[in-house]
């Protein structure tokens, strides 16, 4: 077994001062030699080594977008409120829809939730995730998860900055980080295909599930020696490329994305969860979502600033009662374990968990019974940097309006930054040596929900 | 309210072209009275034109299509979808997606008792037997419970539907119909399993696995058997509903039935409907057995379908101006009753 490098601290105990580096460098040399280092993600030490260090953001992506009358803002007995009912939360005076009555008693302790969120979209693109800016145009702004990741990511880190969990279905809307450099573009990890001859009956078929990025492993025509050499070859002439090109976004990340291949690879484990207990691994149930959501909360213990999983496919214009009877209390399971099994591990408290989505959907349940786009929609902030069981903003008694509290969906992300101690206002300068504001100038967060 | 009342002198549907027996029946429209919101369930006074009528507002309404110029009777009974009804004689009794069945006295309207019958899920269906000495209910706990038609006491418990479908999420247990001679009962889910069940014991004696009606590889899990019916015989076993598929997102899939002759388990027919999207949320045998007609919900299609269980044919297929969700027979097929989306319908049938 590998011997973890321990220096004594203030703390008092060994086991208390485990660096991530000598973290990572004990368990990748395991992983090259085959052995199992990873049981220290288990190691309170490694957690409060972590605390410590960087914060963190879990995003939940609900593509499609989710029905904020099936979840986070019901209106039951309304003509607008479908056939669920609401339920008491653990915050006085709140309720939730009956398919999430695990969240229900959780509020309190870990949520904040906001329910006027006006993204002033309605349709399925990525304007969301890029805070209504343009991914295009003189410039490319860079979505949300790629900012945070920039902002959160440690020089020296081995780990991926920034990984993002698609699902099988519908659009991603993946992340892009524009001028900030393909550095800041996450890992993709696409979950798996579904079955070829989609024709029915296959009832027994499940996609095949992928928790780690294709790339972490090396052809079988390579040897680890072959590839340290080319690496160091590749070094060396992109040492000699950009010497006197001063200091250039896109030659940076050209650069050091090949040098964190190393790290990517000896981290590879971090992305199986079969290291997890068969406890933890049922804990957070047998859906690819839940998978993922475990694969994540091993990313983020392991120091990657920046993960969102998606979650899909919401798009419910049929049937929308019928498929958010199945998905909601997926997603009330998942964020509810995820949720308790953060905090269990000391990690909450320097981790963000959000739930946001693509849009919301319409009061009127029309002749399919389904619900269209709808610009408004209600999202949650838990964890780090945040007051929880604080509800901000209402909607009106149909939900067809915001009634108290509107924000936009720069307060949005100026409120996340902020929370994981982000300055919202920072200027980077674009790819043309423009200072671009993280978030839009005046923008002002959510005071109210930050703690 | 304005409750709009219109009577069509006639209406003669779309008809196919076929001879042999059954005869093709014409559907006439005699009534139609606007009631707001979206019928979802209905429930007949035998011998009578009288209807009892559930709504997605909670409602319940009673109206008699014999009179000159129907009046719906409107009161406040669910706090959300009321999914299902059953008329005992003496009782009306009404099931919620607020997971109650009511009670209702039938002279005087008035809540005699509530019961929670499953707790915190979507009661979806309930059915009364035959004989009139049981009452069944399904839910969203995949649980068929049996009770005292007229006094509520519950009887016993029937489970065996899986809770989770393939993919891991919940199902949901949406039909029951009890076979004609009240010994046994129906129960089918989302994924297509149908459970028959011995009234008297709960003894599980058949298992049938539909298929088409669910599929995970789409990722999503739509479809499911929406209405069963068992033909007069008790020899076969209808199940309705939609085709699972990606489409359901959009607009629901493609309407189906299945027969089953049910013993053996054996598939006898296999009715998908090529054209547009929709659902037979409910599926009614001629009396006698010479035919079953679906009534489409939601979806684009707005139709109610004829099937010739002889030929395994369509025997025709009736354009509707409207979603259907429940329809009921007479004692001898020559009306048929309708609720949908804001209306409730009388059809005359002819041979």
């Amino acid at each position: 077994m590998p011997q973890l490098s321990l220096r004594s601290t203030v703390y008092g105990s060994a086991e208390h001062v485990l660096s991530r580096r000598a973290f990572f460098g004990a368990t990748g040399g395991a992983l090259l030699g085959g052995a199992l280092g990873m049981n220290a993600l288990a190691s309170p030490a490694f957690a409060n080594q972590l605390q410590r260090d960087q914060k963190r953001v879990l995003m939940i992506f609900l593509n499609g977008g989710m029905s904020q009358f099936e979840s986070w803002d019901p209106k039951p007995g309304r003509p607008t409120g479908g056939p669920f009912l609401s339920i008491p939360t653990s915050v006085p005076g709140y309720r939730i829809s009956e398919l999430m009555p695990e969240v229900a008693t959780r509020i309190n302790r870990y949520t904040a939730v906001i329910r006027s969120l006006d993204s002033r979209n309605g349709d399925h693109t990525d304007f969301t995730i890029f805070g209504g800016k343009p991914k295009q145009g003189p410039v490319r702004y860079p979505s949300l998860g790629c900012m945070v990741a920039r902002e959160l990511a440690s020089p020296d880190s081995q780990v991926p900055d920034h990984v993002l969990f698609t699902n099988y279905l519908g659009e991603n809307m993946f992340e892009s980080a524009g001028f900030l450099g393909s550095r800041w573009n996450p890992i993709n990890i696409v979950p798996g295909q579904i079955p070829a001859g989609r024709q029915p009956p296959f009832q027994s078929r499940q996609p095949v599930l992928n928790l780690a990025p294709p790339a972490n492993r090396l052809p079988d025509s390579l040897t680890d020696a072959d590839h340290r050499e080319r690496e160091a070859l590749r070094n060396q002439l992109s040492q000699r490329f950009a010497a006197g090109r001063g200091r250039d976004n896109v030659l940076l990340s050209h650069s050091t994305s090949y040098g964190r291949v190393r790290g990517m690879m000896e981290s590879a484990r971090l992305f199986d969860i079969e290291q997890e207990s068969a406890t933890m691994r049922s804990r957070y149930g047998s859906t690819p979502f839940g998978q993922q959501a475990l694969a994540a909360r091993r990313l983020i213990e392991a120091g990657v600033p920046y993960v969102r999983v998606n979650r899909g496919w919401w798009d419910h214009h049929g049937q929308n009662a019928e498929f958010h009877g199945e998905m909601v209390p997926e997603l009330d399971h998942v964020l509810s374990v995820l949720l308790d099994d953060l905090q269990e591990r000391g990690l909450l408290r320097h981790t963000l968990v959000v739930t946001f989505s693509e849009m919301g959907r319409t009061p009127i349940i029309n002749n399919n019974n389904g619900r269209d786009h709808f610009p408004l929609m209600s999202v949650t902030l838990s964890g780090c940097g945040i007051r929880p069981g604080v509800i901000h903003g209402s909607t009106n008694d149909t939900g067809t309006a915001i009634a108290t509290g509107r924000i936009t969906l720069q307060q949005f992300f100026a409120t996340i930054m902020r929370a994981v101690g982000i300055d919202h206002q920072k200027e980077i300068n674009n790819t043309d040596g423009r200072p671009v504001p993280l978030t839009d100038y005046g923008t002002e967060p959510l005071a109210e929900v930050l703690a | 309210m304005n409750h709009r009342i219109s009577i069509v002198v006639v209406l003669l549907l779309p008809v196919l072209a076929h001879t042999g027996s059954p005869s093709v029946p014409t559907m006439k429209l005699v009534r139609e009275v606007a009631i707001p919101g979206d019928l979802l369930s209905a429930a007949r006074v035998p011998g009578s034109d009288k209807l009892y009528v559930g709504g997605n507002n909670g409602k319940l309404h009673f109206i008699d299509l014999a009179d000159a110029k129907p009046k719906p009777i409107s009161w406040d009974a669910h706090v959300s979808y009321v999914s299902g009804l059953a008329w005992t004689g003496k009782y009306l009794i009404s099931a919620g997606s607020d997971h109650q069945l009511i009670w209702w006295d039938s002279e005087t309207r008035t809540k005699v008792r509530s019961i929670e019958a499953h707790p915190k899920k979507w009661i979806r269906a309930i059915a009364l037997s035959p004989d009139g000495k049981w009452l069944a209910s399904v839910g969203d706990d995949m649980i068929c419970r049996l009770w005292e038609p007229e006094t509520g006491k519950p009887i016993r418990e029937m489970k065996g539907h899986e809770a989770l479908t393939p993919a891991g999420l919940v199902s949901k247990l949406y039909a029951c119909a009890f076979s004609p001679d009240s010994k046994h009962i129906a129960t089918g889910d989302q994924i297509g399993h149908t459970n028959i069940w011995e009234t008297a014991t709960g003894k599980l004696v058949k298992k049938i696995e539909a298929p088409y009606f669910y599929a995970l590889g789409s990722g999503h899990t739509a479809g499911g058997i929406r209405s069963l019916a068992f033909s007069p015989d008790g020899m076969l076993l209808a199940a309705g509903g939609n085709v699972w598929g990606d489409t359901s997102t959009i607009a629901g899939s493609k309407a189906l039935v299945q027969i089953f002759d049910w013993k053996s388990g054996k598939k006898t027919h296999d009715f998908q409907m090529a054209k547009n999207n929709f659902i037979f949320e409910r599926i009614r045998f001629h009396p006698k057995g010479s035919w079953l007609v679906a009534a489409g919900g939601a979806g684009s299609g707005q139709k109610m379908v004829f099937f010739d269980i002889q030929k395994k044919a369509v025997l025709h297929e009736a354009g509707l101006n409207t979603l259907v969700f429940d329809i009921v027979l007479d004692e001898s097929a020559t009306t048929l009753y309708g609720v949908g989306k804001g209306n409730a319908f009388q059809w005359k049938l002819q041979d």
